[in-house]
């Protein structure tokens, strides 16, 4: 991970911390730190419309649109912070 | 700056919902007007514009295109629906060059590339697809998918776009072939396509814009369902193809992430037909801005239809009310009841009149399957949305474990018969005959009860978890269970248990010999991670001994005894947790 990546991969587990306060989402890591290895698939129990709406403020963000084939292979937050890395790049 | 404006109203063209043998010819009359498709893009601007004038014309040269691939007759074509002109153009295509067209998913969740791809795959393989296209979004999934399938081309629409016409006639599916196939949203580990005739999905469609809709020139529809669903497939193209009117589409991941914009689409094209899932309006009300409020006029929206689901009366209720500075009309919603065996619809509650809730007594219901109507609210009583009476060409019957017909207000299981009922599941006897008896009578599997004749759906199909409108068959979440080590094969139970009002939560029993607590805490997290990635959902696991579930004298696994054990199993827990704390308040 690259200092660039790895200061998206904090701007990103805030922005989480910050949804999941928000939203209530009841999560076994509501208590603990979100880090960039944080697997947002399995241990924060997101459905998948609550997944959607955080992508959207990662988007709005970082003004860049995640596509499909990239959603499906993210499962960390250091994952996620590579796409934006490679948006932002483009 | 955007210069393209969407289809009209129907000005012009009279009314026809009938005379037509096939889809193409009702595709034919309607391009005789001036209405059509309008696709609005992920910020809610209209990016493109295909009127049924040109559908049909585009549809005819692709039809030639397709047909220069020398497929037979009825070879089936697999088109990954995504809420584009494309998919249009390739399902009616089909229709001309007389193929069979196929809607595969197009919604993938966060880190599933594997689950998609598999489930695609397996839908392939269970249609024996010729033909597969995909949009530019998911080419790669789709080349991927076909790996090693005995396909003829599977390509983007350029690549067909760029096949040579073929000058053959064309031999369009005549009224007792297949119009689709429709692939139900239950079991993915076992697809199932019902083969929907081109006479059943014109009995429906017809029945649907007459007596369900009551359509007219001045309707507009608006939707956000996708089209490999029966209601955005039929309700959505096909009844508009049928009453020659105008349909505004965003796509279904743009809903998930700006739900405000449905909305927003409605009022400024004066929508008067849209439907969804409860859990659609719920997500909608939650995400609205006070300010966006005023702003919107929902005043033409006369039809707010609500199935896929039992329907839930309180978050409806609060939609209307948030939306009731809007001109939101709570007699606009219609609670409607169906399935893809039969097409789409087979009951509409009465237009204008808003949800009908028949309240009963919750512990009689429970102990004798009589819903007997009670005064007040609470625990005591359950509520229950009126589906509304049968379209005209269906009968039901509400029959008990035996088969034996019931009363009014008794539960039971929801027999139809009917105009659109299916020939069967494609290929499929064994799943067929499940279902269907010889004298044309299909067992939904859904629960209910009548009143006059008015149906009550209590619950969907027995066994199937319901979570946020997605259908889940317990039998594949045990599969993907039995897949962890350490799990024994045929000691898993699925089921869901209540969570709040109306809200459900999966549940899976385990079996498994593994004492080493690091090691249960890994199958727990394996099974969790595998259901999450495959469905999207979280399951609540618990492990129990191996030989504890309970199974019946066949040795068939019980899975409502299993959740009955499960439930006393968590009472039990929470009266010892509680005793405890009482004990530990204790002076010492």
């Amino acid at each position: 991970m690259n200092s660039s990546t790895e200061s998206i991969s904090d701007q990103l587990a805030e922005l989480l911390t910050q949804y999941l306060k928000q939203n209530w989402v009841k999560s076994p890591l509501s208590n603990k730190l979100i880090t960039a290895s944080t697997n947002m698939v399995t241990e924060l129990q997101l459905d998948s419309f609550q997944v959607m709406e955080y992508m959207l403020e990662v988007e709005d963000h970082f003004d860049i649109t995640v596509d499909l084939e990239s959603l499906s292979n993210i499962h960390t937050i250091e994952d996620l912070a590579g796409v934006v890395a490679a948006a932002h790049q483009e | 700056m955007n210069s393209i404006k969407p289809t009209s109203v129907n000005k012009t063209l009279p009314v026809k919902f009938t005379g037509y043998s096939n889809l193409v010819e009702a595709l034919e009359y309607a391009a005789r007007g001036d209405t059509g498709f309008n696709f609005y893009d992920g910020r809610g601007r209209l990016s493109s514009v295909l009127s049924y004038t040109d559908l049909r014309d585009q549809a005819r040269v692709l039809a030639r295109r397709l047909l220069s691939l020398g497929c037979e007759h009825g070879a089936r074509v697999g088109i990954i629906a995504e809420t584009e002109p494309m998919f249009h153009r390739f399902f009616f295509a089909c229709q001309y060059a007389g193929l069979i067209p196929v809607a595969l998913p197009a919604g993938i969740q966060l880190g599933a590339h594997g689950a998609y791809v598999s489930q695609v795959r397996r839908m392939l393989k269970s249609c024996g697809a010729s033909i597969v296209v995909a949009p530019d979004t998911h080419a790669n999934f789709m080349q991927e998918a076909v790996q090693g399938l005995d396909l003829l081309v599977a390509g983007k629409q350029e690549d067909f776009d760029a096949l040579p016409q073929s000058d053959k006639d064309f031999v369009a599916l005549s009224t007792d072939e297949s119009a689709y196939l429709q692939y139900t949203s239950g079991s993915t580990s076992f697809p199932r396509g019902v083969e929907v005739t081109q006479k059943t999905v014109l009995n429906n469609l017809r029945e649907i814009a007459r007596y369900g809709l009551k359509l007219d020139t001045h309707d507009r529809f608006v939707s956000w369902l996708p089209f490999y669903h029966d209601m955005g497939l039929v309700g959505f193209i096909l009844v508009p193809l049928i009453s020659q009117l105008s349909v505004d589409y965003l796509g279904s991941r743009t809903f998930a992430m700006r739900p405000r914009l449905w909305l927003k689409i409605l009022s400024e094209n004066g929508g008067t037909i849209s439907s969804a899932p409860t859990f659609g309006y719920a997500l909608c009300a939650k995400r609205l801005r006070p300010s966006d409020i005023e702003t919107y006029d929902l005043s033409k929206w006369r039809a707010a239809c609500v199935g896929a689901e039992r329907i839930n009366p309180e978050p409806l209720q609060t939609f209307a009310d948030i939306l009731q500075p809007s001109g939101f009309d709570r007699n606009a919603f219609v609670a409607c009841y169906g399935m893809a065996e039969c097409v789409l619809a087979t009951s509409f509650a009465p237009l204008g009149e808003g949800l009908g809730i028949d309240v009963v007594d919750r512990q009689l219901m429970a102990d004798t399957g009589e819903a007997r109507p009670a005064d007040g609210d609470g625990a005591s009583v359950s509520a229950y949305v009126d589906c509304g009476k049968l379209l005209p060409g269906f009968e039901f019957a509400i029959l008990d474990k035996n088969g034996n017909k019931l009363n009014d207000r008794n539960c039971g299981e929801i027999h139809l018969k009917g105009s659109s009922v299916m020939r069967g599941y494609f290929k499929d006897e064994q799943s067929t005959r499940k279902v269907l008896s010889d004298d044309g009578w299909l067992n939904t599997g859904d629960i209910g009860y009548s009143i006059g004749n008015h149906l009550v759906i209590t619950s969907r199909s027995k066994d199937v978890i319901i979570i946020k409108g997605r259908n889940i068959w317990p039998y594949d979440l045990e599969v993907l269970a039995q897949q962890t080590i350490g799990v024994k094969l045929g000691g898993v139970a699925a089921f869901s248990i209540g969570l709040g009002a109306h809200e459900e939560q999966a549940v899976l029993v385990v079996e498994t010999k593994e004492k080493d607590q690091d090691k249960r805490l890994h199958i727990i997290e394996e099974i969790g991670k595998s259901v999450h990635e495959h469905f999207g959902i979280n399951v609540l696991i618990d492990l129990t001994p191996r030989g504890t579930l309970p199974r019946t004298s066949s040795g068939k696994l019980s899975r409502s005894q299993s959740k009955q054990d499960y439930l006393a199993r968590k009472t039990l827990e929470h009266v010892e947790k509680s005793a405890i704390r009482v004990v530990d308040k204790q002076p010492a």
